[in-house]
């Protein structure tokens, strides 16, 4: 779906963007990531030919963009990082706008299809001026789901959102998933990215430097697992044997609760398992917490990136 | 990094500076003398209709504008040219050089010479005074023209010269009388003879050319057959496109005042009631860059942006008509040429009017002018045409509309005005309604 | 393909020009300057036509609705070439231009909606003039002339030429307060060098010095360019033709109009192209 080779962008000698080599298959949601300044909205400019590349190739559907202008970006839908709204509109002239853009069919039915899906059916003879933050990016989204595109990229997509926008968009970006919708976020978010992505890219300083599966990534940059143990009664004398153990990194008791933190190159909970019945303790409850990427770190930034890509090379 | 220096902050003290500057040096500079230069240049005497008028053709200037099928003058000579800036045209000092020189002319189609002229002799009869119009004699009659002018001349001169001494004795018998010295009733004063009003100029050389219309280039070429210098130019001999019938529209309000009315789309506009002269003309229709060039070779800019346009020019009287008015549609009127007479108000009273002329009442006056008078005193329709005399047909050239313009509904335009405002009320009120008042 | 993408482009053309239209039609600007273009008409009808009738008795005159027409023309050239001037960079700082073009929308589509909306403005004002001028000559007993009707047309070419200079300098800044600040300049520029060479051509000659001329003569020449570059120029030479009912002049004003603005859409797609739709 889009595939870039050698994608590089200079500005009066500044680097932006580096040779880069993305490749995102159809059907999947590919998260871009990078601290803020990493390039991401210029590769993003470059996928749409807004920013000229200074040089490097980009494939979009198989094609190049300048010789399949129109055709490609018909079925191509975008929301950005900011919003830019023709405020003295309303939410039902605006879509009617970009339906004419786009040569929707039946613009009417889909432009009150996807102010639906937005939940902003009862506001669509508002003025856009009126709208707050939060529905002003969910007029962005419907905007862009509007041609029912083959690829939907996505800047920041639930930055300005509040919890319940951010499950809606991704339920929005889950549904068209499944009816076989590309996309392409590009976020420093990792919850939501986390979340939703099937492939992540991480770019920083404008070269990518690594580009996996969410899974293999995940477990590649995952330092420790973490074991929440309920017994049936708290037993001093197996937190210490346990603390002994080599697997144990690290153990916090809490009443009859134990927090146990191993390694995540194996699952040892039948490890675990065994030194407490071996005491005469009674498991009441044994969960593995996943580890998250935010968890570890809450936003990728520009100190922790590199952190983030050597020790997963490490391993 | 390194901080790009950038002029433009100081852009605006450099401008004045150079303002300053600029003035200092426009208030101590000089009056200016612009040089002049000997040259060979045409001098031009060209037809236009009515006269002749005089121009010549500067070295920059490479097309010469003629009428076709009339006599036109032109003379190869050595003058001085300048440029006189300030009215933007080509000066010749005839006065301070004037130096004719020898050759025949040779007038060229394409490359092929179809005509080779001499010089010929000419003048230039002016039967009713300088002021009057002009014929060009040639040849030899040009020199009997003359010679007979210079009798006249003479005559004149002789009786005057008599008149003089006739005047010296009637005085002298005047005084005796007075004196008592001699009896007797005053004899009449002599009469002081009438000057000619015939004005004849003296015969000269120069080539005469009446062409057919076309394009062509002249030459002249020395007793030697070498070509002079400057003398290679093109030539245009042109012809009008239309004929028509102009009017000169004298208003009884402001007879000082007349105004051309030429063009057939021109509308006569009035308020109320007017009455108008009307002095009729032949008039022809000329290319106006082509018709400014006869008299103005000499000024480059003259007729710029003129190429395609078309102008009247009004020729000879025309007496052999009769107007006709007509009210929405219908005539109402038939009205001659008449003499007219401006007879002042006296007194103190600034004011005059227009009085049909009649002899036994101004009996050492003459018609003002003589015109056609169109009198419109109520609201409607009108048009006034001309009809030949001898068959009464309608002259479809004259054909003119004239409207009373409603001066009374003028400030119902400013009004009028408020329009657009009352549609973008409409549209803004509209739009207002179709929007709701939501919450955030 | 190409023929694809020319239809496409169209219906991209008319989406953006209507919205774009819309929005000037909902706002009070082009309003009040009809008022303004017809309100000066009103004045110089009453003063130089009315009130000189009266003064003189009578007047002659081939088109007396000409002028005023044409002082319309004028005055809502300027306002449309103003909004011209800030059409494209205010929609770079509002950032929506950005929007435009993450959809199938490239310069020639986008520079062709602005002109074409310009043009429909400039034509929604037309209609007014012309009802105002109908009822106007009616009323007052004037007579709607050839001269009049034939000015109509002309002077939708000659606005073209207008909108696309104004066109032309939105592409070339990237602010809003630029793009005023140029067209100011620019117009006071033109406006200057014209009042400049007539003072000076009509200065008493015991007062002209030899720097004076330099000045005039170079004036003159500058004069001769401005001519060809300032859209008013041709509004002038369109006028000119008109008075003239020279058939010539007409088409070549026509003629040279669509040919100066055909130029400076060029110029303006190909500076759009360099400065790019981001907002900065």
């Amino acid at each position: 779906m889009i595939h870039t080779e050698n994608l590089t962008k200079l500005y009066d000698g500044l680097v932006a963007v580096k040779d880069l080599n993305i490749n995102v298959e159809s059907g999947e949601i590919y998260g871009f990531l990078g601290p803020n300044g990493a390039g991401k909205t210029t590769t993003i400019m470059m996928l749409l030919g807004i920013v000229k590349p200074t040089r490097g190739k980009i494939g979009l559907f198989g094609k190049e963009l300048k010789e399949n202008y129109f055709e490609i970006k018909k079925k191509i839908g975008v929301v950005s990082e900011f919003i830019y709204l023709y405020e003295e509109m309303t939410g039902y002239e605006y879509l009617s706008f970009f339906a004419d853009i786009y040569q929707v069919k039946d613009k009417k039915k889909r432009v009150d299809e996807v102010l639906e899906l937005v939940n902003l059916t009862n506001r669509k003879h508002e003025r856009l001026a009126g709208y707050s933050r939060g529905m002003q990016q969910k007029i962005s989204i419907a905007r862009a789901l509007l041609p029912d595109p083959d690829l939907l990229i996505f800047d920041e997509p639930v930055a300005s959102l509040d919890p319940y926008g951010i499950l809606e968009v991704r339920d929005i970006i889950r549904r068209e998933n499944a009816r076989g919708k590309t996309f392409f976020i590009s976020s420093h978010h990792l919850s939501e990215v986390e979340r939703t992505c099937h492939r992540v890219g991480i770019i920083n300083r404008g070269e990518l430097l690594v580009e996996d599966e969410m899974e293999v990534l995940k477990k590649r940059l995952m330092k420790e697992a973490e074991l929440e143990v309920e017994l049936k009664e708290a037993d001093h004398e197996i937190v210490k044997v346990l603390s002994r153990r080599k697997f144990v990194k690290e153990i916090t008791p809490e009443e009859r609760t134990l927090r146990i933190k191993t390694p995540v190159d194996h699952d040892y909970r039948s490890e675990i398992s065994e030194v407490i019945t071996k005491r005469g303790g009674i498991i009441l409850s044994m969960k593995t917490k996943e580890m998250s990427l935010e968890d570890a770190f809450v936003t990728i930034t520009e100190q922790n990136v590199s952190l983030l890509t050597k020790e997963g090379e490490k391993k | 990094m390194k901080k790009k220096y950038s002029c433009w902050g100081k852009l605006p003290i450099i401008i004045l500076i150079g303002i300053v500057l600029l003035g200092s040096i426009t208030i101590s500079s000089g009056a200016i003398v612009p040089p002049k230069k000997k040259e060979l240049v045409y001098g031009l005497s060209l037809f236009n209709g009515k006269e002749f008028a005089s121009t010549f053709c500067p070295r920059s200037a490479d097309t010469i504008f003629m009428l076709a099928n009339v006599n036109n003058v032109f003379s190869f000579k050595r003058t001085e040219v300048y440029y006189w800036p300030i009215t933007e045209e080509y000066m010749a000092d005839w006065f301070s050089l004037n130096e004719d020189t020898s050759g025949t002319m040779e007038i060229l189609q394409g490359k092929k010479v179809i005509k080779v002229l001499e010089k010929m002799k000419h003048t230039y009869v002016y039967p009713q005074g300088y002021f009057g119009p002009t014929n060009l004699v040639l040849g030899d009659d040009a020199e009997k023209e003359y010679q007979a002018y210079k009798k006249k001349m003479d005559e004149y001169w002789d009786a005057v010269s008599q008149y003089y001494k006739k005047t010296d004795e009637w005085r002298k018998i005047v005084n005796e009388i007075v004196s008592g010295k001699r009896k007797g009733k005053v004899p009449p004063e002599p009469e002081r003879p009438e000057p000619p009003s015939l004005y004849v100029v003296e015969p000269a050389l120069a080539f005469i050319l009446n062409l057919p219309e076309g394009e062509y280039s002249v030459r002249v070429k020395d007793e030697k057959g070498r070509l002079r210098i400057g003398s290679e130019k093109k030539l245009v001999a042109f012809t009008h496109m239309k004929e028509g019938i102009g009017y000169q529209i004298i208003p009884a309000e402001k007879w000082t005042y007349p105004v051309n009315c030429d063009d057939l789309r021109q509308v006569i506009y009035f308020t109320d009631k007017v009455t108008l002269f009307l002095k009729v003309f032949n008039t022809r229709q000329y290319n106006e860059y082509q018709y400014v060039k006869l008299s103005k070779l000499h000024a480059p800019f003259s007729g710029k942006g003129r190429e395609y346009g078309k102008g009247w020019v009004q020729l000879d009287s025309r007496k052999d008509v009769l107007c006709q008015l007509l009210k929405d549609g219908k005539v109402v009127a038939t009205i001659n040429e008449r003499p007219y007479y401006v007879e002042q108000s006296p007194g103190y009273a600034l004011g005059y009017e227009i009085v049909d002329f009649d002899k036994e009442k101004y009996p050492y006056g003459s018609p003002t002018f003589e015109a056609t008078k169109i009198e419109v005193d109520k609201p409607g329709r009108y048009e006034f045409r001309l009809i030949d005399n001898k068959d009464g047909k309608v002259l479809s050239p004259s054909i003119r509309t004239m409207r009373a313009v409603k001066s009374v509904h003028a400030n119902f335009l400013y009004l009028l005005t408020i329009f657009p405002l009352v549609i973008g009320g409409a549209v803004f009120g509209w739009r207002r309604s179709l929007l709701p008042r939501g919450p955030r | 393909m190409r023929l694809q993408n020319f239809v496409y482009r169209l219906t991209v053309i008319k989406a953006m020009a209507k919205r774009d239209l819309a929005a000037t039609l909902y706002g009070v600007g082009i309003y009040i300057v009809t008022f303004g273009c017809l309100a000066v008409s009103a004045f110089a009808i009453k003063t130089y036509f009315i009130d000189t009738v009266k003064e003189k008795a009578m007047l002659i005159t081939a088109n007396p609705l000409g002028s005023p027409l044409f002082l319309c023309v004028f005055v809502s050239s300027i306002y449309l070439a103003l909004i011209a001037s800030i059409s494209i960079s205010r929609e770079r700082d509002r950032g929506t231009m950005e929007v435009l073009f993450y959809g199938p929308v490239d310069s020639i589509a986008y520079i062709s909606a602005k002109f074409l909306e310009h043009l429909l403005c400039y034509l929604a004002m037309l209609v007014i003039f012309v009802i105002y001028f109908v009822v106007g000559a009616r009323l007052i007993n004037v007579g709607v002339t050839y001269g009049f009707l034939a000015g109509l047309p002309l002077s939708l070419f000659l606005v073209c030429a207008v909108i696309s200079f104004g066109i032309f300098l939105s592409a070339v800044t990237t602010k809003v307060r630029t793009s005023i600040l140029v067209f100011l300049v620019i117009m006071l520029g033109l406006l200057a060098i014209q009042i400049v060479n007539s003072l000076l051509g009509g200065l008493d000659p015991e007062k002209v010095t030899t720097t004076i001329l330099y000045v005039k003569s170079g004036l003159g020449y500058l004069n001769r360019v401005v001519e060809w570059v300032s859209p008013f120029s041709y509004l002038n030479r369109g006028l000119d033709a008109v008075a003239m009912g020279s058939l010539v002049n007409y088409l070549m004003s026509l003629i040279g109009s669509i040919i100066y603005s055909v130029v400076l859409l060029t110029a303006a797609v190909l500076a759009f192209d360099r400065k790019g739709v981001r907002r900065l």
